[in-house]
């Protein structure tokens, strides 16, 4: 009793001590607390059977039956591989790509790394039922760009939908169209965030530009790049459910290398309405991105402690 | 910062190889203009072309066709835009300055407490009961705003971003007798200024492109935006060109509609404007600031 | 390490409770009317609201039951009723059209109604949210498998039950416009009526569509045609002569011409039997699949002999081919009098044929249904309005096609013509009621009406009526089950894969995915369900 008073005492003397930065984190805490957290009583709508006329706590319980539909498809292990492969792929090849267009950028200045950084964005605005029909006009195998090509370079044209194997490269590059942008920028906001001392002295001791890349700003850079990287790995076990729908045009010939969880997902559910399992499947892949991302999270404070996310 | 000569040639390679890509990025991009002024009759005939044989400004026609409620919808989203950018931002960067300095108790639970929320979230019916019956949100601007002023990715990013502000700048200001919130004001805020026009950027767009919270809270017609428009357009003219429910009369009308571009000529006329937002952020992309800098 | 983890822990407990706190004392004191409802009944926010609602529906029911004799309209308290249902946006005359229905339904039943219209890309998921957050409204829009699909609703317990005695109540009017025999297709799976049917066509045969110019140059006699295998001769003749025409058009969106007359069931359906089998006894999807073999066989023949378009399986809507003009033979599976007409249009203005390849079997009539929603304060009030909708020609015709002389202008007694860009033109009849009461457009012929009641009448009525299957003890087997035949079915329609290597593949998968635990389950099911109508 005596102890947990007097850890409260002191307790109460760090709240103290930290009250004007708890003060300037209490309105988005609180916030949060109301519009995200009061709401995830929902997420025990994947245990029970969900009456409107009953309520959420009203409904019956249902245990893990709302699993099991996953639990035996045959496609599971399929969907989870390409799921996590794909999301892997995505997450390393964005975070390379993005820094090294970045790094490359921070080294030009004037109007052209305005006009590349617009250039760059513009997918970003496009959605991907429209990337889809993009992608046809490019892959149609009567009139697409790809076949027109190919031909005129004496090859045979081919049957992009009917096939499994090309889409291991156009899905990763047509996310890469999407997205690399988008991480560009926050990269580069990063590198524009260094402050410009470090360089003058660096540049005083006579180091090239390569090395300032490679000592200052990489180093500087390193936890925006680990927090994208574990915010990116939080949700390792959702597929982009945009990308892998609309693009290979849910043909079922190329399910083998495109079906993810959540393409799946909305094949099987959508005609039974089937909310609870749906909400069951969106709970298993939050506890599986939550265990992911505290993994990662824990390797990271092993190696670098301040770097850790938390 | 100026370079070396020496690095003349290396810019030159740069360049070139921004050229190729951004070329490459802009390409399919491009096609999206080039349909959606492309007659339907040349579309049907040959399929997508970067050159098309006719061109048509048909589509924008269809879709400008309702100017008044198109400007209510440009004027709803205008508003829910920069209203939400700017109480985001700052929202974002107060959660995030605390959790980003090492020296702060609570830094890490609230982190995780924020990130949390990124993970796991209740799903649609509760949120949109809160919304509706407790918050009492419905049929207001703030319905359109709130779901998405505090985005926890936004304060990770933010937190990134404040990470690498140096402790000792904090502890000297600390020493001269400045309050936190002063900190925050006077040093934190104005030495973030590409990231919080970077964030910014990102959150205008979010704000600009939604519409999925305006179909779930709004009912009057006074507050549609934008996009929610263009979305009713779209299912309108899919339902009367191809559902077997269609009248024959409307069937007759609208078999012949160009409705692929007019999807394209929408994603023109919605995204169009961000083109004008991108440089007024853009602005604020300054390279090394410093504290010097900032009492200049 | 782990000292000082744990320790991180106890502060966002701390943390965490210090907030639950702030938060619960600010809801007390913001929240005083949620607290009323709350007393008493269920613990929980949401569970309170949930109950007051379902407490209101149970009190008007009494109501109704109770005082059989308040027929009258001056009798009635006023209510104030809301609709929503799918529709194109009607124009901004709406609020005067509504004005003008409810003057005139205030004499009728003392009632007003708000239209709630909505797309249909939001219909499902603005109701969805509604119904699961207990909002309270009126009537809405619900249809067997399309918009707010009817089984799974009233599964989540939606919709309000409507007994025979309500019907006879305050609908019967409308009611007797149904025939009997088709009835029982208002049946959820436990055998109660949660909706009301707007009646329209409900009979379906499956033809093939023929370019008349065609059959004019190759002298094709449609009457030979009873099957889709004898269309064969004319796609090659086709493919042969002439360049550039798709000979046997295909798309996501259209395939299927498999018709098998021994069998009543098939598409759509929850059992199948042979047509002369006495028993009924079911057939499985195992067997049918297994009765498609050559079926899949020759598409994938017309498929490599090129009558197929080869990007089938790709093609998200036919109709973007058919606009061109050059598909020689499609695909058309309701055949609805007068169809031809629109079929030229998506045709790129090309005369079609329709030639029917199957018999006329009836779809039932849940195609488009009324539904009044459990959280209704006012259920037997909207009773009457469906009532009114479906049998009242002046409220039909107001709601459909607006005010005389301001919307449409009258031609003779049958015939309207709308007047464009007049500010209420929401073009979707088929919601609001029985369509046999509307005024003709231009296009339609005058007998379309007596076209489709002959049709309905005359189509076979399946044995399976009022059977649906009861999915609970299924369920993850038919989501399964459905995943598989998303990936294999459309590439077999198509003719895209080789059924001798896909077809058994395919068969594993459904096996695998629990095909033949639902056959046993429909089976099951479907014997009970004979054995109680004494069969």
């Amino acid at each position: 009793m005596g102890n947990i008073g007097l850890w409260f005492r002191k307790e109460w003397k760090h709240l103290r001590k930290n009250r004007e930065l708890l003060l300037l984190a209490a309105p988005g805490v609180l916030f949060k607390f109301v519009i995200a957290y009061i709401p995830m009583v929902g997420l025990i709508l994947a245990f029970k059977f969900y009456r409107y006329d009953e309520g959420i706590f009203g409904s019956r319980w249902v245990g893990f039956d709302n699993f099991e539909f996953l639990v035996k498809s045959q496609d599971a292990l399929r969907v989870i591989r390409n799921t996590l492969a794909y999301n892997f792929v995505y997450i390393v090849l964005g975070t390379v790509t993005a820094l090294l267009f970045a790094l490359l950028l921070n080294e030009l200045t004037g109007r052209m790394v305005k006009l590349y950084q617009t250039t760059m964005f513009l997918p970003f605005f496009i959605s991907f039922v429209l990337v889809g029909y993009i992608g046809n006009a490019f892959l149609d195998h009567e009139n697409g760009f790809a076949n027109n090509l190919l031909t005129m370079l004496g090859f045979e044209p081919r049957n992009w939908y009917f096939e499994t194997g090309p889409w291991l490269f156009i899905l990763p590059l047509v996310s890469i169209w999407k997205g690399v942008g988008f991480s560009t920028l926050v990269y580069y906001a990063g590198i524009t965030g260094i402050s410009s001392d470090y360089y003058e002295a660096a540049r005083l001791d006579g180091a090239t530009r390569i090395q300032m890349m490679l000592r200052i700003t990489l180093p500087l850079l390193k936890p925006l790049i680990i927090i994208l990287f574990i915010l990116g790995l939080g949700n390792i076990f959702r597929g982009d459910f945009g990308l892998h729908y609309f693009v290979p045009n849910n043909v079922g010939m190329n399910y083998a290398t495109t079906d993810v969880i959540d393409t799946y997902i909305f094949r099987a559910l959508t005609k039974l309405a089937d909310i609870n399992s749906a909400a069951a499947v969106g709970f298993l892949q939050s506890v599986v991105g939550l265990v992911t991302v505290i993994g990662a999270n824990y390797l990271v404070r092993r190696i670098d402690k301040d770097s850790a996310l938390f | 910062m100026t370079h070396a000569p020496s690095g003349r040639l290396g810019n030159w390679i740069i360049n070139g190889f921004f050229a190729v890509i951004c070329l490459l990025i802009a390409l399919p991009f491009a096609l999206v203009i080039i349909i959606s002024v492309t007659s339907e009759n040349s579309l049907i005939e040959h399929g997508y072309q970067f050159l098309p044989s006719q061109l048509s400004l048909e589509a924008y026609q269809i879709v400008l066709s309702k100017p008044q409620s198109l400007l209510q919808g440009y004027g709803v989203t205008i508003a829910v835009t920069v209203i939400g950018t700017v109480v985001s931002l700052l929202l974002t960067a107060m959660t995030a300055y605390p959790i980003s300095r090492s020296d702060f108790r609570y830094n890490r639970p609230i982190t995780f407490y924020i990130f949390f929320t990124i993970l796991f979230s209740g799903g649609m019916v509760p949120f949109y009961i809160l919304m509706t019956q407790y918050l009492h949100l419905k049929n207001t601007l703030a319905a359109l705003i709130i779901p998405s002023v505090l985005s926890p990715f936004n304060v990770m990013i933010m937190k990134g971003f404040l990470d690498k502000i140096s402790k000792e700048i904090i502890e000297s200001a600390k020493v001269d007798g400045s309050s936190e919130l002063r900190i925050f004001i006077r040093i934190i805020l104005p030495l973030s200024t590409p990231a919080l026009a970077t964030l910014g950027l990102f959150i205008s767009f979010g704000y600009w492109n939604e519409w999925f919270n305006a179909l779930l809270f709004i009912d009057n017609d006074k507050y549609i935006p934008l996009q929610l428009l263009l979305v009713r357009t779209l299912a309108q003219i899919e339902f009367l060109a191809n559902s077997p429910m269609a009248e024959a009369a409307d069937r007759l009308q609208y078999a012949n509609f160009p409705s692929l571009s007019v999807r394209m000529a929408m994603a023109i006329l919605a995204g169009g404007p961000m083109l004008v937002i991108f440089p007024f952020f853009q602005k604020y992309f300054v390279k090394g600031l410093t504290v010097g800098s900032l009492k200049g | 390490m782990s000292r000082t983890r744990t320790k991180g822990m106890l502060r966002g407990i701390v943390i965490l409770t210090l907030l639950a706190l702030l938060a619960a004392c600010s809801n007390n004191a913001g929240g005083g009317n949620n607290g009323g409802n709350n007393g008493g009944a269920n613990s929980g926010n949401t569970g309170g609201n949930k109950a007051t609602n379902t407490a209101n529906t149970g009190k008007s029911d009494q109501n109704g039951g109770e005082k059989p004799d308040a027929g009258a309209s001056d009798q009635l308290k006023e209510a104030k009723l809301t609709f929503y249902y799918p529709s194109n946006p009607a124009g901004g005359d709406q609020p005067l059209v509504q004005d003008e229905i409810n003057t005139y339904l205030k004499e009728k039943i003392n009632a007003t109604v708000e239209l709630k219209p909505l797309s249909f890309d939001e219909y499902d998921t603005k109701l969805n949210a509604m119904m699961a957050a207990g909002e309270s409204f009126d009537l809405a829009w619900s249809s067997r498998y399309w918009l707010l699909p009817y089984q799974s609703n009233v599964d989540k317990g939606a919709f309000l039950e409507l007994t025979d005695e309500m019907i006879a109540k305050y609908a019967p009017e409308a009611r007797a416009n149904i025939p009997d025999k088709f009835w029982p297709d208002m049946k959820a799976v436990d055998g109660k009526v949660y909706a009301f049917p707007i009646y329209q066509v409900a009979a379906k045969t499956k033809s093939l569509v023929i370019q008349k110019r065609f059959i004019d140059k190759y002298n094709l006699d449609v009457s030979t045609i009873k099957t889709y295998k004898d269309i064969e001769p004319f796609l090659k003749t086709l493919k042969e002569n002439e360049k550039g025409i798709v000979p046997f058009g295909m798309a996501q969106n259209s395939w299927g011409i498999y018709v098998d007359r021994d069998i009543v069931g098939g598409d759509g359906l929850a059992v199948s039997y042979a047509k002369n089998d006495p028993t009924f006894t079911g057939i499985s999807e195992l067997e049918q699949l297994d009765r498609r073999k050559e079926y899949y066989a020759t598409m994938r023949s017309w498929f490599k002999a090129g009558y197929i378009n080869g990007d089938a399986p790709i093609l998200k809507n036919i109709n973007d081919l058919k606009a061109k003009g050059t598909v020689a033979v499609g695909i058309e599976f309701t055949s609805k009098p007068g169809g031809e007409v629109d079929e030229m249009n998506v045709n790129g203005g090309n005369e079609v044929v329709y030639v029917p390849i199957s018999d006329s079997y009836f779809t039932g009539i849940s195609g488009a249904m009324h539904v009044i929603s459990k959280t209704s304060k006012n259920p037997e009030r909207t009773l009457m309005l469906i009532n009114l909708l479906n049998t009242d020609k002046y409220l039909y015709n107001l709601i459909c096609n607006g005010i005389e002389g301001k919307h449409y202008a009258k031609k003779d007694d049958m015939y309207i013509e709308p007047i464009k860009d007049s500010g209420y033109a929401p073009n979707v009849d088929w919601v609001f009621g029985n369509q046999f009461n509307a005024y003709l457009k231009p296009g339609q012929t005058p007998d379309v009406w007596a076209r489709t009641v002959a049709l309905n009448d005359n189509a076979v009525v399946s044995e399976s009526y009022g059977f649906s299957l009861n999915q609970e003890s299924i369920k993850s087997e038919i989501a399964n089950v459905q995943a598989a035949k998303e990936e294999f079915q459309l590439a077999l329609e198509t003719g895209a894969v080789d059924p001798e290597k896909q077809l058994p593949k395919f068969i594993d998968k459904l096996k695998a995915s629990g095909q033949e635990k639902i056959d046993a389950e429909a089976d099951k099911q479907w014997k009970a369900f004979l054995a109680a109508k004494g069969k």
